[in-house]
């Protein structure tokens, strides 16, 4: 049975308080919200459909108040299945092939099951986090 | 002369509350370890030795509905088990199992296997009332295990799909009580509840992980034989809260899952039993929440001291 997905943006999985705009929905293809402290926006867009084993996201970042691509962050990202309360034991890799463009790969999803990625990037003071949710099967 | 209705009976009854081994991905995710196996009223020790297979064939989402693994992906778990029991008071009874797992997994384009020395779970009974005490009541049973995280958890995988996790990877502890009846016509039945209580971890990225109380319930009926053949089927309930990430519970994080049991045993001697025990997750929409189904076989057998020594 061929994997399914369901993306569900999920910035209040991380502790929000008076976030901005956490959206709830449902959609294939790039998914946009605003980071945990309000400035920057993260667009997460899977390179395949995702699945168990290892997987590929481009994550778009733009600031907020301008909309102008955030160039030369630090993006870290980390699975975790929230169900079972255990990350994935590998690292994620995060380039940037263009400016505010990055690619994170080696995200490894070890079984079926949903999975929440956490983003963080970070660039001099300013950090910002958001995480995007995926249902593997 | 063959032990009648007694021990192989009383092992399905053990076997209940160690059958319940969650899906694959258990050994880092699991259940628990159940209440411990029983002696006989005529044995002051067993020690037992247990193999198991089992493996994944689907898993239910945070909607309850299921599904069959992805094209050619795998996770398959052999575990041996070996086991001691000791009646330290007429009504009170000790134990110890150690697990040793190895895991073959595969997920998408990558495969590995890994394994190791499990959990080791101390457990003990305490026996309220006997089983065959009185005609119309059960025998009333309080049970507490404690599982030491001698295993490794999946937060401390070295392996990229952690299938070198042997362990929950956190200590637990699981109070339960069970009621237990026998009947002269070679019947006997029994239904444990208990509730897994964990302590809270640490990842490796630093995020403080709570896993919420896991509740089980079982219930196991089946008829016995004075040749020393006995034969139960059961019914197995699980369910845990969403854990608790940082210390934030997360939404549609909660676990639950349903299966089938089966066991049946066999007394050779006064000694020795020998027993096969089986459980199939129900790949039932509805019947479980977050969770792998997998189907699993077991092969053990028992050797026990007592009065015929």
């Amino acid at each position: 049975m061929g994997a399914t997905i369901t993306i569900a943006m999920t910035a209040a999985a991380l502790a929000l308080a008076g976030c901005g705009g956490s959206g709830d929905g449902e959609a294939d293809g790039p998914l946009a919200v605003s980071g945990r402290f309000g400035a920057l926006e993260f667009e997460a867009e899977p390179l395949a459909p995702p699945s168990a084993g290892p997987n590929a996201l481009r994550i778009a970042l733009r600031e907020l108040d301008s909309g102008e691509p955030f160039a030369g962050a630090s993006l870290k990202a980390t699975a975790i299945m929230p169900s079972m309360g255990h990350e994935s034991p590998t690292e994620a890799l995060s380039e940037e092939p263009e400016a505010g463009m990055y690619e994170v790969t080696n995200l490894v999803f070890t079984m079926a099951g949903r999975w929440e990625v956490r983003c963080r990037a970070e660039r001099g003071s300013l950090v910002d986090e958001a995480a995007f949710t995926y249902e593997v099967r | 002369m063959r032990a009648s209705h007694g021990i192989a009976s009383l092992v399905c009854f053990a076997l209940g509350a160690l059958a319940p081994r969650a899906a694959l991905g258990s050994a880092c995710c699991g259940t628990g370890y159940g209440i411990g196996q029983r002696l006989g009223d005529t044995e002051d020790a067993a020690l037992s030795f247990g193999s198991r297979g089992s493996f994944r064939f689907g898993s239910w989402g945070a909607d309850g509905s299921f599904a069959g693994p992805a094209g050619d992906d795998f996770d398959r778990e052999l575990r041996a088990e070996i086991g001691w029991f000791v009646r330290v008071k007429r009504r009170a009874q000790l134990g110890l199992t150690v697990p040793f797992i190895y895991t073959f997994r595969r997920a998408g384009a990558l495969s590995s296997s890994g394994g190791g020395v499990g959990d080791v779970t101390a457990g003990g009974r305490l026996d309220l009332v006997d089983p065959g005490a009185y005609r119309w009541f059960p025998g009333v049973v309080l049970t507490l295990a404690a599982v030491v995280p001698t295993g490794r958890g999946a937060s401390r995988s070295t392996d990229m799909l952690a299938a070198d996790a042997t362990g929950l990877g956190t200590a637990e502890i699981r109070p339960g009580i069970a009621l237990e009846k026998t009947w002269i016509e070679g019947w006997f039945a029994t239904a444990q509840a208990s509730v897994a209580l964990r302590t809270p971890y640490t990842s490796p990225s630093g995020l403080t992980v709570g896993l919420a109380p896991r509740w089980q319930a079982l219930a196991a009926a089946g008829p016995s034989w004075s040749n020393g053949f006995s034969f139960s089927l059961g019914l197995l309930y699980e369910r845990e809260g969403a854990p608790s990430l940082g210390g934030v519970a997360s939404e549609g994080a909660a676990r639950e899952r349903t299966a089938a049991l089966a066991f049946a045993a066999y007394d050779i001697d006064e000694r020795y039993t020998v027993f096969i025990t089986s459980q199939i997750d129900a790949p039932i929409g509805g019947l479980g929440r977050n969770e792998g189904a997998s189907a699993a076989a077991a092969l053990g057998l028992r050797r026990a001291w007592g009065m015929h020594d």
